[in-house]
């Protein structure tokens, strides 16, 4: 069985050398790792966070949390109306709140393997939440009025001079795409022409798991937070056409 | 003082000779017979279909996923690393379909290890380019799925169970020269190099393995909700893991079974690399582990990354037991294989009465009258 072949005395040192290297790069690839993967530390903080993002991202990207299942607790929701307006008689109306969250809740009952885009809705309000915890109560002020008339890049330029930048690039884009989200599901929902979208997340937590025979999840009521109506978005023919597939009227 | 001096050179001689020990022991553990060959094969099985599955569920909806449909998350995708994005950067819905269908393909080639090497190319680049269209609904077994199949890259991922290794072996078929010969023609790399980096490769995937593991099971132990065995309660009850309402609520509804589960998650991801070391207990944690994730796939509604973790885990069970295994199998299927190629002596039988009263007389007619031969 064993081939006599290519053995040690078969190679040449060179030969050797090079994957001896090859594979102690491997090793010190996986050490890295190790630190990227570890809580922060000592260690962790002298190589530096950035250093090691830029080697690990984006191929070897994973998070200290990364084998599921995880505990989770909170439950998110993702809610929308529209201002819109019939193209034929050019009334205009409001719409009632569409729970995206809901429809996307009875689309994954009994699936078994779960199309990711019903976890859209929840994921962008997990996010949106996310983002709100960056946001001081001066700036949670801010994001709760209109932008129609007025560009929404305006919010980006009241929002910086009020806090901290990071948090609000992180915001500025996660209410970019709730409205186009909500936009164009809007569109695809109820037709007509899209003036404006305003959106709302809610959550709430799962109660303690010694309560689970008086109280579920299912009982406790969401706290929702709604933002200003902003100026819809208009998606290509295309985009849009997906977009109704999907939703179905 | 000459004394110390001498003793110093023996010291000098004994760390010389200890680490060319180390380094002639790396050497032949690089270059020697190609090891894990099944478990790789199985592990390449394991992420086609993972990454197969995933495309297969997201199918009907992939405008909306990762087309044109997902232009809303554009912000999300602009700030993404992965230059394979580009790939698919603002296409018609029609070229995403042939460019999707295509990494489906490649994924089902890369299941029979057919061409192994290069389907294992496209799949990668293809899963990449549409997974990362939409990193609002990305997961993080999209990432284990990437790691290893960037890995399997270096590894001779089609040496068994494929029909490389079936293809390999039946031209090979008039013995021993005449396999090496045919094993030999479709060899790109000089073998030294060949085992090498499979070696490298089996090196950077294992050891990536047993890191996520080490490191999900600490994240696990250091929360008390862990602990006290009740974790997986609250994440039950969220609506995105729980397809089958009723059968959550029947094993969060005990204490007992809830306790068995959570424990059962922590102890298989903590304890997964210690647990190796030795055969009887390697044994019991690889069975754990793959029962714990069969059970995650069909509680939580996470099928593909349980098999991508299964992918992984296959990858430490020995060759002598796979090799058992594949007795048992062939001799299980032998039956099964003989009615076929019975079957296929029928068609052929069949096919030559056909042919006696048809095609032949036309032929013969045709070299007769018009070729006049």
């Amino acid at each position: 069985m064993s081939d006599a072949r290519d053995g040690r005395s078969d190679t040449r040192l060179w030969q050797r050398g090079l994957l001896l290297v090859l594979a102690f790069v491997a090793l010190i690839h996986s050490a890295v790792l190790m630190f990227w993967l570890a809580p922060s530390g000592p260690v962790r903080d002298s190589i530096g966070e950035r250093t090691l993002e830029t080697y690990v991202n984006p191929y070897f990207g994973q998070s200290w949390s990364a084998l599921a299942p995880n505990a989770q607790f909170v439950d998110e929701s993702f809610r929308f109306r529209a201002h819109i307006e019939n193209e034929t008689t050019g009334k205009d109306r409001v719409t009632e709140w569409v729970d995206v969250t809901r429809a996307d809740t009875s689309a994954l009952r009994h699936s078994l393997d779960p199309a990711r885009v019903h976890q859209m809705g929840r994921r962008l309000a997990t996010n949106i939440n996310g983002a709100m915890y960056g946001l001081d109560s001066k700036q949670r002020k801010l994001v709760k009025t209109n932008y129609i008339s007025t560009p929404v890049s305006v919010l980006q330029g009241r929002l910086a001079a009020a806090g901290s930048p990071n948090a609000v690039r992180a915001y500025m884009a996660y209410d970019q795409m709730a409205t186009r989200f909500a936009s164009m599901y809007a569109k695809a929902r109820f037709g007509g022409k899209i003036l404006e979208v305003q959106y709302l997340v809610g959550r709430r937590t799962v109660p303690d798991v010694d309560d689970r025979s008086s109280k579920t999840v299912r009982d406790v009521e969401f706290s929702w937070f709604a933002f200003g109506y902003r100026r819809a978005f208009e998606a290509t023919y295309e985009a849009q056409t997906a977009f109704d597939e999907y939703v179905g009227r | 003082m000459r004394d110390v001096g001498y003793r110093l050179l023996d010291v000098r001689d004994l760390v010389v000779a200890t680490f060319r020990r180390w380094i002639f022991a790396a050497e032949d553990w690089l270059l020697a017979e190609p090891r894990g060959l099944y478990g790789v094969a199985v592990c390449r099985i394991g992420m086609a279909l993972s990454v197969l599955g995933l495309l297969i569920s997201n199918f009907t909806t992939r405008q909306v996923w990762v087309g044109q449909g997902s232009v809303w998350a554009e912000p999300a995708r602009a700030i993404s690393q992965f230059p394979e994005i580009a790939l698919l950067d603002g296409v018609s819905g029609d070229i995403l379909t042939v460019f999707y269908v295509v990494t489906m393909l490649a994924a089902v080639s890369l299941l029979l290890g057919w061409h192994a090497k290069a389907s294992n190319v496209v799949t990668l680049v293809g899963f990449i380019a549409i997974v990362a269209q939409n990193p609002v609904v990305a997961d993080e077994s999209d990432n284990l799925i990437r790691i290893a199949l960037l890995w399997l890259l270096l590894m001779q991922s089609s040496e068994r169970w494929s029909l490389d290794a079936w293809r390999r072996d039946r031209r090979g078929n008039g013995g021993g020269g005449a396999a090496r010969a045919a094993r030999s023609s479709e060899e790109v790399l000089p073998v030294w190099l060949s085992r090498g980096l499979h070696h490298v490769g089996l090196l950077g995937l294992a050891t990536q393995t047993i890191l996520l593991f080490m490191a999900g099971g600490l994240d696990k132990v250091s929360q008390k909700i862990w602990q006290q065995g009740t974790a997986l309660y609250s994440t039950m009850q969220l609506p995105e893991f729980r397809p089958f309402p009723a059968l959550s609520d029947l094993l969060t509804g005990s204490t007992v079974a809830l306790a068995l589960l959570t424990y059962a998650v922590l102890l298989t991801q903590l304890f997964f690399a210690p647990l190796l070391l030795n055969p009887i207990s390697r044994r019991i944690v690889i069975a754990a582990t793959i029962v714990v994730n069969v059970l995650i796939a069909v509680l939580l509604a996470l099928p593909w990354s349980s098999l991508a973790c299964l992918a992984l885990v296959a990858l430490f069970v020995s060759t002598g037991t796979y090799e058992r295994f594949d007795e048992r199998l062939r001799s299980a299927l032998a039956p099964a294989g003989d009615w076929f190629a019975m079957r296929g002596y029928d068609l052929q039988d069949a096919w030559f009465a056909v042919a006696e009263r048809t095609v032949y007389p036309v032929s013969d007619w045709f070299r007769a009258n018009v070729l006049r031969r």
